[in-house]
């Protein structure tokens, strides 16, 4: 790790997540763990290229000519930093505004304050409730999953990107947010009015199963996800099961160190994950006293498992340490780094690839399981889940 | 720190300053054209001279903390000085929230000037692209390529040898394009034809027609009006004059699928129907209202008139539509327009890359803003895949009806069917 803690200060070694479905709020997106400083000197800028002369002319330009006054300089300078970064074709390179760090560092931590809900951005542009948390206050005021938003606080939602859409949803706790609704079957939207309260999202949720096969959904990989596992594990080991079956699907991932974490809970010893950057190179190894290192183990995964569940999954499917069951995984194999600017707003940037601990680079590639199984709409519509019941016949032989 | 140096010889490069308009491929006719092709909304002014200060804004330091970042730790390949450049006013023109204002490569800049000047070397044909191939659209009347028997349809697989498959439209173009006088050998494939065709063409100045007429039947004269550019002025009147001369006495102006032009060109041609009064308000960014008023000596200022436009109606032609619905000059027919009132600037930037920028906002006489605003005919008579397949023109019946039945009352000048020009009106 010594490379890394050089880049440690104001930096912190991140995985991103393709992000489906955001806790209300927020997100199961990307995540960070402790508050990141901003960089104390500007470097000066680099002597002028002769090429960004033109950009200087079309600046003044705008200035001097655009029909709509005022022009923002900070707002076009956030404009020229996500055009600079879009010719870097890498999806994972982003500017993120100051409003939004917040929220991405609260998802590290898995607690913010808000009304409770998992929402998502749909084709159409609105904004979904997917789930209200059971007990939580959109739960408790009757909003539905499939509701769509159309206004919080009577600012149009429509037409905002998720992150933007949840940074006015969320706010301090006991504050009142409005929203307006549109529910299927209803004719006319409606409103709500919302007492904010602190949400903690559900790291992890376990269970034994028949009494004898402990089951852990790991929901993402923030900064709880190491301790809350930990913890989970040793009430399920003293009830002395079978075997685990450890549930990454839909888990988005979140950060390198918890994925090391997690994995060193299966992974006695060895490389559980490497980092090719540029200049660098980096094995994270297991860090030995895991507690589940021996125990019959499958692992579920489906289309929605990323990043660092990629790595753990991978690095137990590599070392034959338990069996991958369900779907091809998302394929995400790069590593981001963010960073705080000094104004306040975010740059998170793809520094490094990662491969398995035999060498596989999964990026668009995904994992494809041991034993693929699907689950197709009439599964869900008669509420069976094939993997989870292939997985607890596994355990059973 | 002077890390800024725009030179005042840098701007006066700039010798142009046009007013444009652009439309977008869904409203070009039958299938056809499917490049977005831009128009002029104004005149070549005077461009005016920067003299910018030499500090970039405090708030531009942010910019430079995050490409050094991107520079230190990126995994992967950066992108050379300019393509960072042009990424960057591409970012810097979005933030505006305004499609209309953009950035545009040098490359397809040359296509812009051409189009704007309308005279360049080529073979005169318009094209579309299909399956990574250039397929010709119309060879114009008399031009190079309709002389070498080139048809619509036929297939331009490559060009002086050069296969142009993954080539851009644009790109494609400017290969057939060049000097006047100079040679290019297409590569023809033709329906029915087992072998590709080898045509040998000497390119010409093209002058594109923008006005096309006919007498359509006994007293009833039908234009076209495919664009508003410098000549178009000249070449309706002319259109009016030989109409005039055989017969006509009431006319069919059709802005279907025209997406714009000059807006000189849009008075001007407004001014041949209207006699006195506005044809539009230009807003700038201070929110005042400049009025441009008919000009006049108009040829056809009393003549009955109908008016076609559909959603391919845009810019300039939703001017002139929208000046002579409020002057209850003409009876609109047709399906609702485009909805693009606005003017950009071009401005060239020192290495020959351009960008658009809105300018100003149009009104029509009455102060309706065209910008986002359709227009709703007076007549809504839709056209359908079935009358396209069909070789059907409802529209065009419609005018034709409406026209005729104003026959009997010729050139009296004012409409008589004022319960029509009341319904429906809109911008």
């Amino acid at each position: 790790m010594a490379k890394a803690a050089k880049l440690a200060g104001f930096t912190l070694l991140m995985l991103f997540i393709i992000a489906t479905s955001y806790l209300a709020g927020s997100a199961a997106g990307f995540i960070l763990t402790s508050p990141v400083m901003a960089e104390k000197s500007i470097a000066p800028p680099p002597a002028p290229e002769e090429e960004f002369r033109v950009f200087w002319e079309a600046w003044r330009i705008v200035e001097n000519e655009f029909y709509r006054r005022p022009i923002d300089s900070k707002e076009l300078t956030y404009g020229a930093i996500r055009g600079a970064l879009s010719t870097l074709e890498d999806e994972n390179t982003a500017f993120i505004i100051p409003e939004h760090i917040a929220i991405i560092r609260e998802d590290l931590t898995g607690t913010f304050e808000g009304i409770g809900a998992l929402v998502e951005m749909n084709e159409d542009g609105y904004l979904v409730i997917a789930e209200p948390l059971a007990g939580r206050p959109a739960d408790l005021v009757g909003l539905k999953a499939g509701d769509l938003v159309l206004e919080v606080d009577g600012v149009e939602i429509r037409g905002m990107n998720l992150i933007e859409a949840i940074s006015l949803i969320r706010g301090p706790k006991g504050t009142t947010v409005r929203l307006t609704i549109q529910r299927q079957g209803v004719l006319e939207p409606f409103e709500v009015e919302i007492v904010r309260e602190r949400i903690e999202l559900r790291t992890i949720e376990y269970r034994l199963l028949k009494g004898e096969i402990g089951y852990i959904k790991l929901n993402e990989f923030n900064s709880q996800a190491p301790r809350q596992l930990r913890a989970a594990l040793i009430d399920l080991l003293a009830e002395n099961p079978r075997g685990l079956i450890l549930d990454l699907r839909d888990d988005p991932g979140g950060l390198v160190t918890a994925a090391i974490d997690v994995g060193s809970e299966f992974i006695a010893q060895g490389v559980i994950m490497s980092e090719r950057g540029k200049d660098r190179e980096e094995d994270h190894e297991a860090q030995g006293g895991g507690l589940a290192t021996e125990i019959p183990l499958v692992v579920l995964v489906n289309g929605g498992s990323a990043s660092a569940s990629e790595i753990v999954a991978g690095a137990i499917q590599d070392y034959g340490r338990g069996i991958l069951i369900g779907e091809r995984t998302v394929g995400k194999g790069s590593v981001q780094v963010q960073h705080q600017l000094s104004d306040g707003s975010g740059l998170r940037i793809t520094i490094a690839h990662w491969f398995t601990p035999h060498g596989r680079l999964i990026e668009g590639e995904g994992l494809i399981p041991d034993v693929e199984v699907y689950i197709t709409d009439e599964h869900l519509a008669s509420g069976l889940d094939p993997q989870l019941e292939l997985a607890i016949d596994y355990l059973e032989r | 720190m002077s890390r800024i140096r725009i030179t005042d010889k840098t701007f006066q490069r700039l010798s142009l300053v046009l007013l444009v308009s652009i439309l977008a491929a869904a409203s070009y006719l039958v299938g056809f054209v499917s490049q977005v092709i831009p128009t002029y909304l104004g005149e070549v002014e005077e461009s005016q001279i920067f003299h910018p200060t030499a500090e970039e804004p405090s708030e531009f330091a942010v910019y430079w903390e995050a490409w050094n970042m991107v520079e230190e730790k990126f995994y992967g390949e950066l992108p050379d000085a300019q393509t960072q450049a042009y990424g960057s006013i591409r970012g810097m023109l979005a933030a505006l929230g305004d499609p209309n204002t953009f950035f545009i490569e040098p490359p397809d800049r040359e296509i812009e000037e051409a189009r704007f000047q309308g005279r360049y070397g080529g073979i005169g044909a318009d094209y579309t692209m299909r399956n990574g191939y250039l397929v010709v659209v119309t060879p114009f009347q008399d031009s190079p390529a309709s002389r070498a028997g080139i048809r619509p349809g036929d297939i331009i697989i490559a060009v002086d040898g050069t296969d142009i498959f993954g080539l851009s439209q644009n790109e494609g173009i400017l290969l057939i394009r060049g000097r006047v006088g100079s040679k290019v050998q297409l590569t023809i494939r033709r329906e029915g034809e087992l072998e590709p065709l080898i045509l040998p063409l000497t390119r010409e100045e093209i002058e594109p027609p923008t006005v096309t007429w006919e007498l359509k039947e006994e007293g009833i004269g039908y234009i076209k009006l495919s664009f508003f550019g410098g000549r178009t002025n000249g070449e309706l009147r002319r259109a009016l004059t030989q109409l005039q001369s055989q017969g006509a006495t009431s006319l069919i102006l059709d802005l279907r699928n025209n997406p714009g032009g000059l807006i000189g060109a849009a008075v001007d041609v407004a001014s041949q129907f209207i006699d006195t009064g506005l044809i539009l308000y230009q807003r700038d960014p201070e929110g005042n209202d400049q009025p441009f008023p008919a000009k006049k000596g108009g040829l056809a200022i009393e003549t009955p008139l109908a008016v076609l436009v559909n959603e391919g109606t845009a810019s300039a032609a939703e001017i002139v539509a929208g000046a002579l619905a409020d002057h209850k000059r003409a009876v609109i027919i047709g399906e609702k327009t485009f909805g693009k009132g606005s003017t950009q600037t071009v401005r060239e930037l020192s290495d020959h890359s351009s960008i658009h920028v809105t300018t100003a906002h149009w009104l029509t006489p009455e102060g309706h803003e065209i910008e986002g605003a359709a227009l709703i005919p007076d007549l809504e008579v839709p056209l359908t895949q079935e009358d396209i397949d069909n070789q059907r023109d409802p529209q065009l019946d419609q005018a034709l009806a409406y026209l005729r039945s104003l026959l009997p009352y010729p050139a009296s000048g004012a409409l008589q069917s004022e319960n029509i020009m009341s319904t429906n009106r809109g911008v």
